[in-house]
């Protein structure tokens, strides 16, 4: 994909992010917050089986956040449990490479991906878990500069 | 009145709010963005007959796209909101609905009567350009994220002050979210006809009930407040980063607009201590 293409896919996302609201009945949720400043993504999921059959998310942050979650999203939705974590896995590994700021917003959206599975796992022996929160490790320097003035 | 009419109404104004920005015509699109505000005059009526009444409802609201590619497309999109509107109104036989359907049957001949203008719609073709004129990347990158930014800010607020004005005693604090309405609703309008000049329109993602329904008003005051210093700070670095002129005095005005902003939420802010 050339940088034109990427643009045009991101303004894509911007304008129309997948999968993005709440899901009916979903048999798993979970949060990834960001402790520093309150921001936070939810995570729906139907899991059948061993596959993602649907998947949604809310986003309590900034645009980048939205970004990551739309593409995210999209790309999980389908795939088996064991894609999901290993793609996952790989999105993480990849923040490591990333600006603090961007680094703290696909966290963020994995975090909570994962929180959900934890829940998905949980449920199994309890089906009244609670919904678990995973806070993330990355700091949002942007936000915090433009905080401090 | 069921509850599904007013998310119906919430969508029907989005969809005259975003079609008055997305018009060439300028004089239509005004008089559209004046029927958007009676349908969210409409809406907050209904809210508040709701809250009377003992009845649940909801901010949340489907996804909206826009989707025409010219006027008379335009307008069959807003007319398609009045009519679900209407439809829901009549069902109900509610004698407290006859003045809105008066009103939006007046809106939906007036729709009615621009289906078949042919003059292309550009708000969303992606042209990246203002006016035809390229900008910097580097002013466009940040120009094209604030936008998408503040225009779902500007939106959530307007949707956290409506519901806020529900809950609050102080009659002042109610003048003041009024106030505030009133700001980030010009707001809304001033990024939403930059994003249509720069073929990037679109209707902000919906508030959930988790962002609107605060636990604590001065958590939220204190927070907004500080969101405000954000947005202040954002506006001065972009007047000094575009290399446009209208484009630099537009967010130095939107800069000095958020000082006012922080006033009123911090005497908002003292009521309630």
């Amino acid at each position: 994909m050339d940088s034109k293409e990427l643009y045009d896919t991101t303004i894509d996302h911007m304008i129309n992010p997948r999968n993005y609201g709440k899901l009916e009945s979903p048999n798993a949720v979970g949060i990834g917050k960001n402790p520093q400043n309150g921001e936070m993504v939810i995570i729906y999921l139907k899991i059948d089986g061993n596959m993602i059959e649907n998947i949604r998310f809310q986003a309590k942050a900034c645009m980048t956040t939205v970004i990551a979650g739309s593409i995210f999203t999209e790309t999980i939705k389908g795939v088996t449990l064991e894609e999901s974590k290993e793609l996952t896995s790989l999105m993480l590994k990849k923040v490591e490479m990333m600006p603090p700021e961007e680094a703290a917003c696909t966290e963020l959206v994995a975090e909570a991906f994962f929180a959900a599975l934890d829940h998905y796992e949980a449920k199994k022996t309890d089906p009244h878990a609670p919904v678990p929160t995973r806070m993330i490790a990355n700091r949002c320097i942007e936000e915090t500069e433009v905080k401090n003035g | 009145m069921a509850e599904r009419v007013f998310t119906t109404m919430h969508e029907g104004w989005l969809r005259l709010l975003f079609t008055s920005f997305a018009v060439r015509d300028r004089e239509w699109g005004e008089r559209l963005y004046d029927y958007s505000e009676i349908l969210y005059r409409h809406m907050r009526f209904v809210e508040e007959l709701f809250v009377k009444r003992g009845i649940e409802y909801s901010y949340e609201r489907p996804a909206l796209t826009l989707e025409f590619e010219n006027e008379g497309e335009a307008a069959r999109f807003s007319l398609v909101g009045v009519e679900r509107i209407l439809d829901q109104l009549n069902e109900s036989k509610d004698p407290l609905a006859s003045r809105i359907i008066h009103d939006l049957r007046y809106i939906a001949s007036q729709l009615s009567r621009n289906l078949g203008k042919e003059e292309p719609i550009t708000a969303f073709d992606k042209s990246l350009k203002l006016d035809g004129v390229d900008l910097d990347k580097e002013s466009l990158d940040a120009l094209v994220l604030f936008l998408f930014e503040e225009s779902y800010k500007e939106y959530e607020l307007i949707i956290i002050y409506s519901y806020a004005q529900r809950v609050v005693d102080s009659k002042r604090v109610f003048e003041i979210f009024q106030i505030l309405i009133d700001e980030s609703k010009f707001h809304l309008k001033s990024f939403a006809h930059l994003m249509a000049r720069l073929g990037i329109l679109a209707v902000p993602r919906m508030v959930t009930q988790e962002i609107y329904r605060f636990d604590s008003l001065k958590r939220f005051l204190e927070d907004g407040i500080e969101e405000e210093k954000g947005a202040k700070e954002q506006c001065r670095a972009l007047a000094e980063a575009v290399k446009n002129d209208e484009l630099r005095d537009f967010f130095n005005f939107i800069n000095f607009q958020e000082d006012y902003h922080i006033t009123l939420m911090k005497e908002a802010l003292e009521i309630i201590e």
